[in-house]
């Protein structure tokens, strides 16, 4: 009977996702408890009293599936920390002066398209690691988190290290682009900067998707960046627009705050095309990175806030 | 008679301080862990004993528990947990947190 409930435990575990050393350590300990219990009290209430293994391998996976879902968001805050310091340093070593052709390199295009990618990547990979790093310091002493919410942290993990390994290859396609008109130590640090700091980040980007395989079957919806930044939203100057609600009035006011901050520096055109990347991305990347609001559930809490509304005038 | 308390009502959200308050007198495995538990509340708390091994890599995860396989009796291998200071420093924690809401509670139904 108990090699029964240890294959119907195994078979559970692998169909959640949950192998290697969590599948042979469950296995291994549950043997032990159940030899133990049955030289106690039987068989037949050794297994009573084990519980489902279906229930175990869910509770199981959902442990697991946390876990690493954690560690893989810290790991990318951490590996990200230096691409933006590379970036930066990059950035602004650059040599003044250079006359670049930014659509007459070797490639036609590419290096406006390195170009791009160089102002904008990085503001993807940097916003998407805050938020995940936010997010998992927020919930480190919950327990086994549901399923929604570890999807979200990962996709925001995720989202910042391909946003940190595109923005190196753009330093780098940009560079070998325009290798004629830049100083050649400048093209060697990004170069070297690519060669020591893409492998980490494909590391953490691959530990991010092997977190995603075991089936999490705990049920709850994810939280969002205004849950994350409560103490912000709930200010009264800002609660009064109602962004949860109402989010793309969010972006539109971030959106002409970055411009305002871009524009001098950048000019009318880079304002712009700020603005409308801004929007661009928060259209693409807002529900899986939790910038906005789940629709049904902001419709909830307006039919809540409404209801107490009602009910405080009835009061009055 | 007592009756018997499942881990998905009142134990929920306080099974981590019956596990670590389990430890304190020393290392033990899975199943001397749920023995402690449902001897000293008189088996009163009856955990679904499986769940507890998930709760266990849980405390472990958070550094409050560390474990190692030691030999058994014959070819069996036991995973052991023992307490880490850090774990020691939560336990007296959460005592105190539990103490509070009980004397609130004792006040508030009295």
């Amino acid at each position: 009977m108990i090699d029964a409930i240890l294959e119907q435990l195994g078979a559970a575990l692998d169909d959640l996702g949950v192998r290697g050393a969590g599948y042979h350590r469950m296995l291994a300990e549950a043997r032990d408890h159940l030899e133990e219990t049955v030289a106690r009290v039987g068989e037949e209430e050794a297994v009573r009293t084990f519980g489902s293994p279906r229930e175990l391998a869910g509770l199981v996976a959902a442990e697991v599936a946390t876990s690493r879902t954690r560690s893989a968001a810290y790991a990318t805050f951490f590996v990200l920390a230096p691409v933006g310091l590379a970036y930066a340093a990059l950035y602004l070593s650059f040599p003044s002066g250079s006359q670049l052709d930014q659509s007459g390199g070797r490639v036609p295009g590419l290096g406006l398209l390195a170009s791009a990618g160089i102002v904008f990547l990085p503001q993807i990979a940097f916003v998407s690691g805050v938020l995940a790093l936010l997010r998992v310091v927020r919930m480190r002493n919950r327990d086994t988190l549901a399923a929604a919410e570890l999807r979200m942290q990962r996709a925001r993990a995720a989202v910042a290290s391909t946003a940190g390994i595109l923005t190196l290859v753009s330093l780098g396609l940009f560079a070998i682009d325009q290798r004629r008109i830049i100083a050649g130590w400048w093209l060697v640090g990004v170069v070297v900067a690519c060669a020591v700091l893409i492998p980490p980040l494909l590391v953490v980007g691959l530990a991010t998707r092997r977190a995603a395989r075991p089936v999490v079957p705990v049920e709850g919806r994810a939280d969002d960046v205004f849950d994350d930044l409560a103490l912000l939203f709930q200010m009264p100057v800002v609660r009064r627009h109602d962004f949860p609600s109402h989010p793309w009035r969010f972006a539109v006011l971030v959106g002409f705050v970055l411009a305002a901050a871009v524009g001098p520096f950048a000019g009318p055109a880079g304002a712009v095309g700020e603005f409308a990347v801004l929007l661009v991305c928060f259209r693409v990347l807002g529900r899986p990175l939790g910038l906005r609001r789940d629709g049904a559930r902001a419709s909830c809490e307006d039919d809540e806030a409404g209801a107490q509304e009602a009910t405080a005038e009835r009061a009055l | 008679m007592r009756s018997k308390v499942s881990a998905g009502d009142v134990l929920k959200g306080h099974v981590d301080l019956l596990l670590l308050a389990a430890l304190e007198a020393g290392p033990a495995h899975g199943y001397a862990i749920l023995e402690t538990v449902r001897e000293r509340s008189e088996g009163v708390f009856d955990l679904a004993e499986g769940t507890v091994y998930p709760a266990l890599y849980r405390l472990e995860r958070r550094g409050l528990l560390d474990s190692s396989w030691v030999e058994a009796t014959g070819t069996r291998k036991r995973r052991v947990y023992r307490l880490t200071p850090k774990g020691q420093a939560e336990l007296g924690r959460q005592r105190t947190a539990w103490d509070g809401y009980v004397t609130a509670m004792q006040v508030a139904i009295a």
